[in-house]
């Protein structure tokens, strides 16, 4: 398999480049990085994450791990802990599992195209780093995996937490899907869900990063029903979901407060 | 959670880049826009023709938690004119083919031949209202600020249009109670408040002041 990741120190594209290697029979063979410096990235980013970029920012490259809570232990700081996983970045690893290494501003880059092709992966693991076309959607024999923070088919594209919780009327719906992308956003065939309930003192900040590291857990369980071939993935409707963006600051404070709420309640 | 010293120029930077308002800011808004708008409606003989609209954006705002306790324009004013719905429908099937929104464009009056569809009675182009409302939903989020640009048309037709836009998403998420349709409202009339902070009382102002006071009432009715 070759992991796309958004940049070289992603701690859930770290995680899961380590246990991929860890795992009898599955093989990393090849990681894309995503350069994070280029006019193109950093524009179209601003315009989709807009003020909320500065803080993205400023959590993942500047804070780290330092940016985890203390004592909160069901995040991916405390599955890399658990896991004991190495400090080293991505182009680090790539070496010590003797897996090719390529950085470039677009992951669907002709020359990354042309050694995927070359590679010929079974499966793409999408951590993150953009749009993926479909030149580089087609290289892989099964497809390219991804684990998207909500429930589909009901909930796709955009803060699908958040608004999961402001449409609900009683307990939300929300998790993760594991899916191979297609075309659309968040249309591909499903392969496994993972439901989340909100919890004592939740907040919607503490529900994503709880969500964090069970996306490693149930990439994990998917390659392993993959290369197990106990696992079969069903296609969506499209009429079955509706697409969300991102929302607006003053529904996500209706939504933090509704969460409140429900939180109150259990 | 490690903090530092960079934290205060990371709020800074946030609110640097954050281009929503709150509702305080609007609610000062709406209150020194419909005092402007009201000094223009002295002459109870010579209404201007946004009177109408003046008067709903009020009644709205009275509706929610920004109070309001005055009246403006005369009782005969007429509220936002929408065509007669036979008149939208066949607007509306003359563009069912080609798509309402060609090459990132849409036609003047759009939003208004689609509210007029929206308001009837008989509830029978719903799906064809809702997917064309679903199409500039995803236009509006996409385009973002260089959304709805216009085939003919000038800048403050373009404006109209967006104001419109937003009305219709906002009486949209309140018909088929979709909190995305508000989502992409609030962001319109968000994007189009620096336009107007120091405007003068028009017409494009009455319009953004009504579609400030639908955005209001729908964020009330369905959060």
């Amino acid at each position: 398999m070759v992991l796309f990741a958004p940049t070289p120190s992603s701690l859930y594209s770290r995680l899961l480049a380590e246990m991929v290697h860890r795992e009898d029979e599955l093989e990393l063979i090849g990681v894309a990085v995503r350069s994070m410096w280029s006019w193109k990235r950093v524009r179209g980013e601003l315009r989709r994450d807009g003020a909320r970029l500065a803080r993205k920012i400023y959590n993942k490259l500047w804070l780290g791990e330092g940016a985890y809570p203390p004592g909160e232990e069901e995040t991916l700081a405390g599955l890399a802990a658990e896991a004991d996983l190495p400090d080293e970045n991505l182009a680090q690893m790539a070496r010590r599992f003797e897996a090719a290494y390529i950085q470039k501003p677009d992951l669907n880059d002709s020359t990354l195209v042309e050694l995927l092709t070359r590679l010929s992966p079974d499966v793409i693991v999408f951590s993150g780093g953009g749009l993926v076309r479909k030149a580089v959607l087609e290289i892989p024999t099964m497809g390219v995996l991804n684990c998207h923070s909500g429930i589909l088919p009901t909930y796709r594209g955009m803060d699908v937490v958040e608004w999961a919780i402001l449409e609900a009327s009683g307990q939300p719906e929300i998790g993760l899907t594991l899916h191979f992308m297609d075309r659309g956003v968040d249309t591909g065939p499903i392969l496994l869900h993972h439901h989340e309930q909100v919890r004592e003192g939740d907040t919607l900040d503490r529900i994503r990063r709880r969500l964090e590291p069970q996306m490693v857990r149930l990439m994990m369980s998917g390659l392993r029903g993959l290369r197990d071939e106990n696992m079969e993935a069903q296609p969506q409707a499209k009429e079955d979901g509706r697409q969300y963006f991102v929302m607006h600051p003053r529904l996500k404070v209706s939504a933090a407060e509704k969460v409140r709420r429900l939180a109150a309640g259990c | 959670m490690k903090r530092d010293w960079f934290e205060p120029l990371v709020q800074a930077a946030e609110s640097w880049l954050d281009d929503s308002a709150g509702e305080a800011e609007y609610e000062r808004f709406v209150r020194r826009s419909v005092d402007d708008l009201g000094r223009a409606l002295q002459d109870p003989v010579d209404q201007p023709p946004w009177a109408g609209e003046l008067q709903q954006a009020v009644e709205n705002l009275k509706k929610t938690s920004i109070k309001f306790s005055e009246s403006f324009g005369s009782s005969e004013a007429t509220a936002l004119r929408l065509p007669a719905e036979e008149q939208a429908v066949e607007w509306l099937n003359v563009r069912s083919e080609m798509g309402i929104v060609d090459k990132g464009s849409v036609e003047r009056f759009t939003a208004i031949h689609l509210l007029s569809i929206l308001q009837g009675q008989d509830g029978a182009g719903d799906l064809q209202i809702k997917a064309f409302v679903e199409t500039l939903l995803r236009h509006v989020e996409l385009r973002r600020k260089r959304c709805l640009r216009l085939s003919h048309g000038g800048s403050t037709a373009r404006w109209f249009e967006k104001h419109d836009t937003a009305i219709l998403l906002a009486r949209g998420a309140r018909k088929y109670n979709d909190l995305r349709y508000l989502n992409a409202a609030m962001k319109l009339i968000d994007w189009a408040l620096p336009v107007h902070r120091r405007s003068v009382p028009t017409d494009l102002l009455a319009r953004y002041v009504l579609a400030v006071s639908e955005v209001q009432l729908a964020f009330e009715a369905l959060t």
